[in-house]
């Protein structure tokens, strides 16, 4: 389960260009639930994702997985609570474009000094479930928009992360590959994942795939 | 760099709450980060410095009269000797600091988040007393007066021997290489207080075999023992190989003992020694192969 209580988060923070991105965010995900946060660009909805992927610091309040509050963990620990727990997904796909799709799956992979064998089992069923596999060994370079992100889906659920993160992932989707897209997430739900998705894409409520929508406006939940 | 570290140190020691979630923990967590870094820095830099340190005191020789090498430079003031000493004990202690940060960094309560910084505290205190030790040693320093050099270190012997307990080269030499392979021992059974204390005896009986055994093969000369002279260019700085392998192997051998530290390194110490070894006997079988004679 995610708990947010209270978190405020300040850029440039004590300057007079400081800016409040969030404001007493209180919000509970439970285990297994999809959400949707919705918002207009600059509500704080990415921000939001960063901080429960780790990826920021709140600047005030406490930010806790399954009991273990993150915002106070150290570096070394916030890196694997990335690694293990946390699937990203986000607009732009930050591949490697001269690898092949099967070479773009490994850096999660290596870092936990997996066996090869793992490593070869546990790309072959990431790629399987992004309908990625009849690619693997294709250069990144030559694919198409839709399988560039459906190799980005693969390399974030390679390492079976417990919650995926979803920022603005249909935004350079067009919409036949945006309802592929959303058929992956149905399969990743299935599978028990928690998921949350920011977007103002109205597909996700058009096809009521979520379990709940928050709406964010001016860095606060409505 | 350290003054801004410890005023940070000070600042986070009085206000840190792990449990609270406030903007100032948050501020002061980030400070501690920063703080950890620039220790790191500082202390990877001591490091060097120390080599450094022993490198301009053989330099410096040219300008002292009477000095040959390092020891008349060091013993030229009352200031010398607990300098280097303090040096020492300070890279050792920055060496434990910063494993003791990697220790902090890997725990996942952060158990020695304030003994990091309290241990920090305790360094600055060292380092500032260094700094003035320092200054009085530098400043001290005659270029008029003569000094005693090597000489006052075998001054009162006559090839004979000022080893402690009155021991012969013989004695000195087999129990070098006898606490050698206990030490290989113990850090293969990976003893913890016995080999603390393997590895502190094996230090001390080390520095007096450098010096009054192995030290006479690698200059060729039976009257001449010194420590200091090992380090100059005539002998190819053969002293930064024997006293930094000997002394990365002692710190290898004491941190693994430590119970706070879990990664261990026997492994590392054990090859360290056993270069150490290579190094200082290295001259002594070159010797006897090509000559058969003992010195």
């Amino acid at each position: 389960m995610i708990v947010l209580k209270n978190v405020n988060r300040v850029f440039k923070q004590n300057s007079n260009r400081s800016f409040e991105a969030l404001k007493e965010i209180n919000l509970e995900i439970q285990e297994g639930e999809s959400l949707l946060l919705k918002g207009v660009s600059g509500s704080g909805k990415s921000t939001l994702l960063s901080i429960i992927g780790a990826i920021l610091k709140p600047s005030s309040g406490l930010v806790a997985v399954d009991g273990l509050n993150i915002s106070g963990l150290s570096d070394y620990y916030l890196s694997k609570y990335r690694n293990e727990t946390i699937g990203f997904i986000t607009q732009s796909f930050y591949l490697f474009e001269e690898l092949s799709v099967r070479d773009n799956l490994l850096p999660p992979l290596i870092v936990n000094n997996y066996s090869l064998e793992k490593i070869e089992a546990l790309s072959a069923t990431a790629m399987q479930l992004s309908n990625i596999s009849h690619k693997a060994d294709q250069r990144v370079a030559t694919l198409s928009g839709g399988e560039k992100q459906r190799c980005m889906i693969a390399r974030s659920i390679v390492n079976s992360p417990k919650i995926i993160l979803c920022d603005e992932p249909t935004a350079n989707l067009d919409r036949e590959n945006s309802l592929k897209f959303i058929e992956i997430l149905k399969k990743l739900k299935m599978m028990g994942k928690t998921i949350v998705v920011a977007t103002h894409d109205p597909l996700f409520e058009e096809l009521e795939i979520m379990d709940r929508v928050v709406n964010i406006k001016e860095g606060r939940v409505e | 760099m350290l003054f801004i570290a410890m005023y940070h140190t000070l600042i986070i020691l009085l206000k840190y709450n792990r449990d609270a979630t406030d903007s100032l923990q948050y501020i002061l967590e980030k400070k501690s980060y920063l703080v950890g870094v620039i220790v790191w820095v500082a202390l990877v830099v001591k490091i060097f410095l120390l080599l450094f340190f022993v490198y301009t005191l053989s330099e410096l020789a040219d300008i002292v009269p009477g000095a040959m090498c390092g020891a008349g430079v060091i013993g030229s003031n009352i200031y010398g000797e607990p300098l280097l000493l303090l040096k020492i004990a300070i890279v050792f202690l920055a060496c434990l600091w910063i494993l003791l940060n990697i220790e902090e960094q890997r725990d996942i309560k952060r158990t020695f988040f304030r003994v990091k910084l309290w241990f920090f505290g305790g360094l600055f205190f060292l380092i500032v007393l260094e700094a003035i030790l320092e200054t009085l040693f530098l400043s001290n320093i005659s270029t008029q007066n003569p000094v005693l050099c090597c000489s006052s270190i075998y001054k009162d012997t006559e090839f004979g021997t000022s080893l402690p307990f009155e021991l012969s080269n013989v004695v000195l030499v087999v129990s070098f290489y006898s606490f050698l392979a206990l030490i290989l021992v113990s850090n293969y059974k990976k003893y913890g207080a016995v080999n603390i204390l393997l590895t502190l005896l094996f230090a001390y009986v080390s520095y007096y075999a450098i010096v009054y055994f192995f030290g006479t093969y690698i200059y060729e000369l039976p009257t001449h023992k010194c420590p200091f002279c090992l380090f100059q260019s005539e002998y190819n700085y053969i002293g930064y190989f024997i006293f930094g392998s000997l002394f990365v192997a002692s710190f290898y051998s004491i941190s693994s003992s430590l119970s706070i530290f879990t990664a261990k390194s026997h492994t590392k110490a054990m090859l360290w020694y056993l270069l150490f070894a290579c190094f200082v006997s290295y001259s002594f079988l070159l010797y006897i192969f090509h000559n058969r004679v003992f010195l």
